[in-house]
């Protein structure tokens, strides 16, 4: 009697353990939490959080992407640039760091102990900022026809600057567009490739569709 | 250590209990640690690969002046008619800027309300570009939301280079655009635009 009810409960803390581990899996985002880098996985919660509320069209796992190529998810990353440098996850210079809504530095690169560098700022001040391109390319799409997906015009958006978008004939330049010549073209190129593949690497598999539906 | 006989199985239902979840987190791993370490790598682009795209950056618009007074906060459509004007018009001091003219109608904490409306293309100097809000029709979508205190729109507008000079020679205006829009009831009473997307859901 008393082992089966050391088995019964044995039994209940599996099923119990084992909910909670599907509830974390992040599986709603879009993203398999065991293939992405520690920080990635450890702001899945503030990213699911941020597209939800405020940028539904934005999935989940091209935040993680997009981050992975700007920065390898390296939130103090800083590159030295003629935009006067780009700081953090996102890579974001200062000019559209503040348009986004975030404080101006106070030197540059900023200081260590800079909000840019601290992720959960980053995310919550950049994906709106992104989600923002991504809304204003996309109703350019739509206005002139061009064929570009708009999560991939919101990429070039990012890295080259939109004029790259409304410059050329189909959302993304071919060399001679929008001021873009062969460097910048395969440039662009191989931005939009790497986040491809990190879209597919992080993507978490679809669920299964449950018994009777279509 | 003496066990009395009739907690005999007492003992031995917790020894088989602890084997047993000792035995399952071997094979299962104690879930989201179990990952293989990560390698980071570089970052796709390096700083030169940078200054050869040479993005233009976006500066933030100038602070709105506030809303227009004839707007009815209380009456969805009308805010919405009104952000979409506000947002969707542009001044040759709008390139390479945010256009912010639409935040007081957009709720905090969304990206209209903290970002407000990217501008991709400003008109010459001088100049100034009218979005003409032709209709606004609730959508579907909405009404959800606790108490329905959430709406969708869709908002058709045509953008004008000049309005004065359209009106006065009854010139054509450009190509009918549409923004689908979210608007969320405040405490207030008031209805704000929480979304702004150009297709609808």
């Amino acid at each position: 009697m008393v082992v089966a009810l050391g088995t019964a409960a044995l039994l209940m803390l599996l099923v119990v353990v084992a909910a909670g581990d599907d509830a974390g899996s992040g599986r709603p985002s879009g993203v398999d939490p065991a293939r992405v880098p520690p920080l990635a996985r450890q702001m899945l919660p503030v990213i699911d959080d941020v597209v939800r509320r405020q940028c539904p069209e934005l999935p989940a796992v091209w935040v993680v992407a997009e981050v992975m190529a700007e920065s390898s998810w390296n939130p103090h990353a800083w590159s030295e640039d003629s935009n006067g440098g780009a700081a953090g996850l996102y890579q974001i210079n200062q000019r559209n760091w503040v348009a986004a809504g975030g404080r101006p530095w106070a030197s540059s690169p900023p200081p260590t102990s800079a909000d840019i560098y601290r992720p959960e700022t980053q995310l919550r001040v950049t994906i709106p900022w992104v989600c923002t391109n991504l809304r204003a390319v996309a109703g350019h799409l739509r206005a002139t026809g061009k064929p570009t997906a708009p999560l991939d015009a919101m990429l070039v958006c990012h890295i080259a600057g939109c004029g790259r978008v409304t410059g050329s004939t189909t959302g993304v330049p071919t060399a001679g567009e929008a001021g873009c010549g062969g460097t910048c073209v395969g440039l662009i190129r191989r931005y939009l490739d790497h986040i491809h593949r990190y879209v597919d690497r992080f993507g978490a598999a679809p669920a299964a569709a449950p018994a009777g539906a279509e | 250590m003496i066990v009395p006989a009739t907690r005999g199985p007492l003992v031995w239902g917790l020894v088989l209990t602890v084997l047993l979840g000792g035995l399952w987190l071997l094979c299962a791993g104690p879930g989201p640690d179990r990952t293989p370490a990560w390698t980071p790598d570089r970052g796709t682009l390096g700083p030169a690969d940078r200054d050869a795209l040479a993005a233009a950056p976006v500066d933030r618009g100038a602070a709105p002046a506030g809303p227009d007074p004839r707007v009815d906060f209380t009456d969805p459509a009308a805010v919405a008619a009104a952000y979409v004007a506000a947002g969707y018009g542009a001044r040759d001091t709008d390139a390479g800027r945010t256009n912010r003219r639409a935040v007081p109608y957009a709720a905090p904490s969304t990206p209209p309300g903290t970002v407000g409306v990217l501008a991709l293309t400003a008109p010459p100097p001088g100049h100034r570009r009218t979005a003409v809000v032709t209709e606004v029709t609730e959508g579907t979508e909405g009404s959800g939301g606790p108490a329905g205190g959430q709406r969708g729109y869709r908002v058709g507008y045509r953008l004008v280079d000049d309005l004065a000079a359209q009106r006065a020679a009854d010139l054509p205006a450009g190509e009918r655009q549409e923004r689908h829009l979210e608007l969320l009831r405040q405490f207030d009473g008031r209805w704000l635009v929480a979304g702004d997307t150009a297709d609808g859901p």
